[in-house]
């Protein structure tokens, strides 16, 4: 039979409340007491039940009602709110502003005319693959020349001025002439992205290209758990957070290991917040992201100010996410290319960015190539 | 805080967008209800709003918002009838992508959740699901820490109970 504070002990060992010594003291316990071993086992799978549980989001009408409540009231005034709320005071006054059915309603109300002025005001929401953009990362020109019209086969030809010029320069032309690219250039994952605006406007990125050039980079690509953390939904939206990139860079999702580190990070509310989330619970159920949080390459990455920058882009996270990206990366032929300046050359060059999109064009680009000497 | 209390709109957004959701989630895991859990959440907010001229600022304003929360909880908890308090309320909400195993799992919490008495329960949500340290807890509900451990320790054993099927889970 277990003593009050034995039992005390096992649960403040659940809660991260126990100092060391106490913690010491639990262990022997737990080694040495088959009943405090199983309530302390059992006790464990109860907060784990809870854990996985996790908060649940409000729903979005829910904000717009407390708002439109406030308002009602008469002192938390805007602009915004005057021109905005007109439209739905009547419904508002209709009833008081607590009953479900107003809740819902003028909520519902609200958010309509929020997102029908908004879009009015401010063309969103914008197309998500728009040329040039990534999410606040500077993007590139499409080719020029072929905005407007897509390029023909008439257009792949030596006689180009455009591939001439590319072709003029002996490091392109060793390069596009080498196994690796020929490979590339077969590749329907590197068409497929070469057609992406995003990607475009990611390889043109300082950031993007420093990331690719990092041993960091270069050692996790080629591993499977970093390729798997990179595809899974609820790290990328993680990964959208702020604080959890913080925390992440501090290695905080490893210290938990740490009873004291535990106690430090209970304090940060960003921290709590990410472990009761949905996404947390069903993310560190993964192995990749165990793997990853206790591989030292990876925190130096996670760490670094290039891989921050990148994974606080919602269009580079969508990308990363991507089958082809993550078939392109894990290629060792595309991983060849990438450390070399002539492919980033040929890259940044419209016509090849053009002609690159298409398969066929590809294919007949590499035969007029082969035949240059 | 010094805004919302002047009554300026952007701070009343950024306390909203703070807070929603933690307080949506006490209320939910305190009623199993969403639509009451609604409902708790806006009468916190105007309640908070109402009662600004009450709020000492030499207290932390997280513990009187949570505080009022979960009197708003009790509040409606004590108004529901005795037949809708365990399926009266509609499902809690799950992920739209969530296999089945996590609606159930889902559905044996919020069952378990209300096994226990209100007051216990309470802890239980501020610890598991908000995160909050003994010493919280108890400025949030104006409880000794020693009370909070032992409600908290008396409730999980409950649940204990509850989750290993070694007493009949409610309803």
């Amino acid at each position: 039979m277990l003593t009050q504070n034995q039992i005390e002990l096992i649960h403040q060992e659940i809660d991260g409340a126990n100092s060391p010594q106490q913690s010491a003291a639990f262990r022997t316990l737990v080694e040495q007491n088959p009943e405090a071993r199983t309530l302390a086992a059992e006790l464990r799978s109860v907060t784990l039940t809870l854990d996985q549980a996790g908060q649940r989001d409000p729903p979005p009408r829910l904000r717009e009602a407390i708002l439109a409540a406030l308002a009602e009231r008469g002192r938390v005034r805007s602009t915004w709110w005057d021109i905005l709320s007109d439209p739905v005071k009547a419904i508002l006054e209709g009833g008081r502003h607590m009953t479900r059915k107003t809740i819902f309603i003028g909520g519902t109300a609200v958010a309509a005319v929020v997102i029908i002025v908004a879009g009015a005001l401010t063309g969103f929401p914008p197309a998500f693959y728009k040329a040039g953009t990534i999410g606040g990362i500077g993007g590139v020109e499409q080719a020029a020349r072929y905005r407007g019209r897509a390029m023909t086969e008439a257009d792949v030809t030596l006689k180009n001025p455009e591939i001439q010029t590319l072709l003029q320069n002996e490091q392109v032309l060793a390069l596009v002439k080498s196994d690796a690219f020929r490979e590339i250039m077969q590749s329907a994952s590197f068409h497929t992205l070469q057609a992406n605006s995003t990607y475009r406007a990611l390889i043109a990125n300082n950031a993007y290209q420093q990331l690719q050039a990092s041993d960091l980079y270069q050692q996790l690509r080629g591993t499977a758990a970093f390729h798997e953390l990179q595809t899974n939904a609820a790290y990328q939206q993680l990964e959208a957070n702020k604080a959890f990139r913080d925390l992440e860079a501090q290695g905080a999702f490893q210290q938990v290991q740490s009873a004291a580190a535990m106690h430090q990070l209970e304090a940060n509310i960003a921290y709590r917040d990410i472990v009761a989330s949905a996404a947390y619970q069903q993310l560190r159920g993964s192995a990749a992201f165990t793997a990853m949080q206790s591989n030292g390459a990876f925190q130096r990455l996670a760490a670094s100010a290039v891989y921050q920058q990148l994974q606080a882009s919602p269009a580079f996270r969508a990308l990363e996410g991507s089958a082809a990206f993550q078939q392109l990366q894990s290629s060792n032929a595309f991983q060849q290319l990438q450390s070399s300046m002539a492919f980033q050359q040929l890259q940044s060059s419209a016509v090849f960015q053009a002609l690159s999109q298409n398969a066929a064009l590809s294919q007949l680009f590499m035969q007029q190539v082969m035949q240059k000497n | 805080m010094r805004q919302f209390l002047d009554g300026d709109r952007e701070a009343a957004n950024g306390l909203v967008d703070r807070y929603q959701k933690r307080l949506y989630n006490l209320a939910l895991r305190m009623t199993g209800d969403v639509l009451d859990a609604e409902d708790i959440t806006q009468t916190v907010f105007l309640n908070a709003f109402l009662k600004l001229s009450t709020y000492d600022p030499r207290f932390k304003f997280f513990s009187w918002i949570y505080r009022m929360t979960v009197n708003e909880s009790l509040n409606v908890l004590k108004r529901r009838k005795p037949s809708v308090t365990l399926e009266g309320g509609p499902e809690m909400p799950v992920a739209e992508s969530a296999p089945d195993r996590s609606a159930e799992a889902e559905d044996r919490v919020r069952k378990a959740l209300l096994g226990l008495g209100p007051n216990d329960r309470a802890v239980v949500v501020l610890k598991h699901f908000l995160l909050f340290s003994y010493q919280e807890i108890a400025d949030v509900l104006e409880i000794p820490v020693q009370t909070v451990k032992s409600r908290l320790y008396e409730a999980r054993e409950r649940l204990r109970l509850i989750l290993h099927e070694k007493i009949e889970e409610p309803c």
